[in-house]
């Protein structure tokens, strides 16, 4: 199904890890974090009896993730437990994307402290690998102190990226540049695959356990034991697949909020509102158009902690109770830990319009367009009345054909 | 790149962009260069990766340079070119 987010791509890939990041955000802002050697763990966003994210010393002392609170506490009576603010984990990670931003437009999250930039084409800017991977460090240390904690990798692809990552430390990042990059998977143990457990236990159990050893195995076998994953793996663990960093072009979310007089706990309350932030969203102009494909809600909860659910629509719709469904069925299964100080909605993901849609809508792109013309406007309106000049440019084309480069374009001054 | 907003072009509004910078070359006894000296300072050169002419504009001041896109010791590339008509050395993205 086409969405509306064009897609840029590299071969190049950085892997940018911060393992833990929950649990390194919660120690990174309490003034009263506790001394390093302290064993600490995250209570599940899902299940607050349950552990999520583990310090290694609390690992060393048994407490493992998924672990209940009680079964966690008998095996290290001075674990520390952090209650989980996922609206703040996630406004962290959001600004380190932000940030890596400047280095490359490529940029790919995975999952919560783990991201690919795309290195293609910023040798230029930054110079070779080493020199790119400071940059990636520099600019993420002055977003968030827990970039400290990073582990780099880079690689041709993500895989090799990845696998890189995990054996670099923080300060010293791993580069495998092509020509090594099969030496160096060669001696990776099969955990490093994106294989489910099952299909790593069974490899063990059939004494492979490196990717070499994966590696040499004929690929019709592997295919008959694992199917289409397993040819995969072979794949990737020979080196033969270079899976390129695929980067979205970041549409601006459409964002509803609202904050309650006083918290609110009644499920029937938290719908009434939903549906009315979403009627907001729904008949805000950059979305006519357009069918609305990924949901956040977010809340603030009292005791300042807060509350996330992500649902992505299995149809795109523009319809708000088709929207408000899915998003009830993950309330009734994930409720709220507290009473709600404030809630928003954010529409993430779009897909195109049906025709019928866009015969009877106003063009939703040319909406936005319209409304960054005049922001941009009074920019630099303000630069020119203060600073007496315009001191913006645009880059226009003069004889782009020309073989003497400082022909081929010029800046001339931007006066909307 | 912007489109062109169809603002009315001034020749003083007008400013060059990726105008060639000045640089020092030395090279060794049998001509092969050795190191780029720029504002940022001295940077050895690897390798010549590859190299051509362009001559041009000859209706009004005549263009002529020999372009060579240089590997550097730490991995980045470099485009360098002589003019020819002043025997100078500038460094110009392409």
């Amino acid at each position: 199904m086409k969405t509306d987010t064009p897609t840029l791509s590299s071969n190049l890939a950085i892997c940018a890890w911060i393992p833990l990041f929950a649990l390194r955000c919660e120690e990174q802002r309490r003034d009263d974090s506790p001394p390093p050697h302290t064993p600490t763990a995250v209570l599940s966003p899902d299940d607050n009896r349950r552990l999520w994210q583990v310090s290694q010393i609390a690992r060393h002392f048994g407490a493992r993730s998924g672990m209940t609170v009680s079964q966690a506490i008998g095996m290290c009576p001075k674990l520390i437990l952090f209650e989980p603010d996922p609206v703040y984990y996630d406004d962290i990670f959001t600004q380190l994307l932000t940030a890596l931003y400047n280095i490359s437009p490529v940029i790919e999250p995975i999952d919560l402290g783990r991201v690919y930039i795309g290195a293609d084409g910023i040798e230029r800017l930054y110079g070779p690998p080493a020199r790119q991977l400071r940059a990636v460090t520099r600019v993420a240390l002055r977003k968030t102190s827990i970039a400290t904690h990073m582990k780099l990798g880079w690689a041709h692809g993500k895989f090799i990226s990845w696998v890189a990552a995990t054996k670099a430390k923080p300060g010293s990042p791993v580069v495998v540049d092509q020509d090594s990059s099969v030496e160096f998977l060669a001696t990776q143990p099969v955990a490093c695959l994106p294989i489910d457990p099952d299909t790593h236990r069974r490899l063990l159990q059939l004494g492979i356990k490196t990717l070499q050893d994966l590696a040499k195995l004929p690929e019709q076998a592997v295919v008959t034991q694992f199917g289409k994953s397993g040819r995969q793996a072979l794949q990737l663990a020979a080196g033969r697949i270079i899976e390129p960093v695929r980067g979205k072009k970041i549409l601006d979310p459409i964002i509803e909020c609202v904050d309650f007089p006083s918290p609110i706990a009644d499920h029937g309350l938290l719908t009434n509102a939903l549906s009315r932030l979403l009627d907001r969203a729904l008949r805000h102009p950059r979305r006519i158009g357009r069918r609305v494909q990924a949901v956040r809600v977010l809340a603030g909860l009292e005791q300042k902690s807060s509350w996330m659910l992500n649902v992505t629509l299995k149809n795109p719709t523009a319809d708000r109770d088709a929207i408000l469904d899915p998003i009830k069925t993950r309330i009734r299964q994930t409720p709220p830990a507290g009473a709600i100080e404030n809630l928003t909605v954010e529409f993430t993901r779009f897909a195109r319009g049906t025709d019928e849609l866009q015969l009877f809508a106003r063009d939703a792109t040319s909406s936005a367009r319209a409304g960054q013309r005049q922001a941009l406007h009074w920019a630099a309106h303000e630069i020119k009345t203060r600073l007496k000049r315009s001191l913006l440019h645009h880059i226009i084309e003069v004889t782009p054909w020309s073989r003497i480069p400082e022909r081929r374009y010029a800046l001339i001054d931007y006066d909307p | 790149m912007v489109k062109n907003p169809r603002t009315p072009i001034r020749p003083d509004r007008l400013r060059p962009l990726n105008s060639p910078r000045e640089v020092a070359l030395q090279v060794d006894d049998s001509g092969h260069p050795l190191y780029v000296t720029d504002t940022k300072g001295a940077k050895k050169i690897e390798k010549v990766l590859d190299t051509w002419r362009v001559d041009d504009e000859w209706w009004r001041n005549s263009i002529s340079r020999n372009y060579y896109e240089l590997l550097m010791e730490d991995g980045s590339r470099l485009i360098i070119f002589n003019d020819l008509s002043t025997d100078r050395w500038f460094s110009q993205s392409v």
